[in-house]
């Protein structure tokens, strides 16, 4: 058998395994969905539900297409706040994070400060900021930067530390001074652990920005949610509820993606 | 042993800094409220803070109670019920691919915001908090669960096969085993959500609770009082850590990493 033949074969299998992958992969959880899907309009039908104990999927969508505008507006309004303080946040902590590599004291001095700030849940300080910077968007940026900018910081100084002291001697004897080691060798080597920081951070940022919301905001999901749950307009929050939930998931994939192709290797 | 003295000694300084940095950080607040004479209802000073928080400690320590009972019940429902679907996951290939994603799926996404609908659902009382602290706790525990049982190899479970133990014997004497340090990572996670997710339950309706003082100070404009739960709300969450740290370091023993 020629090896050109056994090639070919294998990458017919090969291509074949990589189908096979996707159906075992994908049609479970389509299984999955599916069976909800039923079993949730099933349960309102047979058990008569009234649609502020749970509407179906089917009003909810009806009501979300109502109004797309508004929809639109609350959506919008969240996913601002929500990714201004993570933006911010990031840049914070990763610049805090290499300061502190570069000029280790102040690190002693500044670290245990965050430390203790953030051992209150975040969530605590809702009322406070809603007090001191208003109910608009402000209050609930400071607090979505505090709590990226942590858990960032956190990550980077972990991976910036993880790096190999022999490679950084190396690299001395070649005459690199440190911005050289930084940028060549600190920074990708601690790629995989901030991205995995900015992760957990972006999830963070929107579960904030929704609760924060819920306090008091001129727009926004979460204020559409504590909005509609007060005015006994259950299939409205439902509608908020379910927005928040697909964007969630879809920046959440975003930052995913950007991280595979930033840390390909 | 002399490993566990440079560990202990270790922690001991880790420890130090900590409350070196607390008492400066309080020493500051102190200092910069009297310095720049910064307005009570901005950054009311912390020795007021104290005072406010002592002359209504009986609410205060009410409030935490009423918020740990609800945090603690929803955390240990989500213990059990976490540990238990990761295994059931670790047993069967077609639920752990038909869930599964669904699973890591609701850690993407805000799913407090549901609590709007579990107060609707199970009422103003602890139930309801319970539940929030419930679904946010066992996520995280049942993915861990299911990591850690992983992590055992075929080998260890063939040995054991010979020897003639049980499924069960197995998943008793080596698989939960194995996964008890991620498992109480998980803990220590779902211990912090469920606080959270019972204070943000307690906004969408409730008479006791941190939530509420918390609530209850913002619209009454009353910043010392919204400190003093802040800082309680803190030491609560605080306190839930170490009490975890504490359980993990009896039961699981052989591995505590902080």
């Amino acid at each position: 058998m020629s090896s050109e033949l056994v090639d070919a074969q294998a990458s017919g299998r090969g291509e074949n395994a990589i189908w096979r992958r996707w159906y075992v992969l994908v049609w479970p959880p389509l299984l999955a969905a599916v069976i909800l899907l039923t079993g949730w309009e099933l349960t309102i039908w047979w058990f008569k539900l009234p649609n502020f104990i749970l509407p179906s999927p089917a009003e909810i969508v009806e009501a979300a297409l109502q109004e797309p505008r508004r929809l639109l507006t609350d959506t919008s309004a969240t996913v601002v706040e929500a990714l201004v303080g993570y933006l911010a946040g990031s840049v914070l902590g990763l610049g805090l994070a290499i300061f502190f590599v570069t000029f280790g004291r102040i690190e002693r001095l500044i670290l245990p400060v965050y430390v203790t700030i953030n051992s209150v849940p975040m969530v605590a300080y809702g009322p406070l900021a809603i007090i001191l910077l208003g109910i608009g968007p402000s209050s609930k940026i400071l607090l979505i930067l505090i709590a990226v900018s942590y858990q960032v910081l956190i990550n980077a100084l972990a991976g910036l530390r993880s790096c190999d002291p022999g490679a950084i001697a190396l690299l001395r004897t070649f005459g690199a001074n440190r911005r050289t080691i930084l940028l060549k060798l600190r920074l990708p080597g601690a790629m995989p652990a901030i991205m995995l920081g900015m992760r957990v951070a972006v999830v963070h940022a929107m579960i904030l920005a929704v609760v924060l919301e819920m306090l008091g905001a001129r727009a926004g999901l979460g204020w559409s949610v504590y909005k509609s749950t007060q005015m006994m307009n259950f299939v409205e929050a439902w509608v908020a509820v379910g927005a928040s939930v697909i964007v969630s998931l879809i920046i959440y994939a975003i930052v995913n993606g950007i991280g595979r192709k930033l840390v390909w290797w | 042993m002399a490993t566990r003295g440079a560990t202990l000694i270790r922690g001991l300084k880790k420890a130090a800094t900590q409350v070196t940095a607390l008492v400066a950080l309080m020493l500051a607040w102190e200092a910069a409220t009297v310095l720049f004479h910064i307005s009570e209802d901005k950054l009311p000073a912390l020795s007021s803070v104290l005072a406010t928080a002592w002359t209504g400690r009986a609410a205060l320590a009410g409030a935490v109670g009423t918020t740990l009972f609800e945090a603690l019940i929803g955390l240990f429902a989500g213990i059990a019920f976490g540990v238990l679907s990761g295994i059931a996951f670790s047993s069967s290939r077609l639920l752990e691919r038909m869930l599964l994603p669904y699973f890591i799926a609701s850690q993407a996404v805000p799913i407090i915001a549901f609590g709007a609908i579990i107060i609707i659902w199970f009422g103003n009382g602890v139930a309801s908090k319970a539940v929030i602290a419930f679904y946010l706790s066992f996520f995280p525990v049942a993915v861990n669960t299911l990591g850690g049982i992983r992590r055992v190899s075929k080998d260890e479970i063939g040995l054991l096969r010979t020897f003639g133990a049980s499924r069960l014997k197995i998943l008793w004497k080596l698989q939960l085993p194995t996964a008890l340090p991620p498992i109480f990572t998980a803990i220590r996670i779902g211990a912090g959500l469920a606080l959270v997710g019972a204070i943000v339950g307690e906004w969408f309706g409730a008479s006791r609770g941190l939530g509420v003082v918390l609530l209850t100070a913002m619209f009454d404009n009353q910043v010392t009082q919204l400190w003093a739960a802040i800082l309680a709300t803190g030491a609560t969450g605080t306190a839930l850590f170490w009490a975890v740290v504490a359980l993990q370091k009896k039961i699981a023993w052989w591995q505590t990493e902080v």
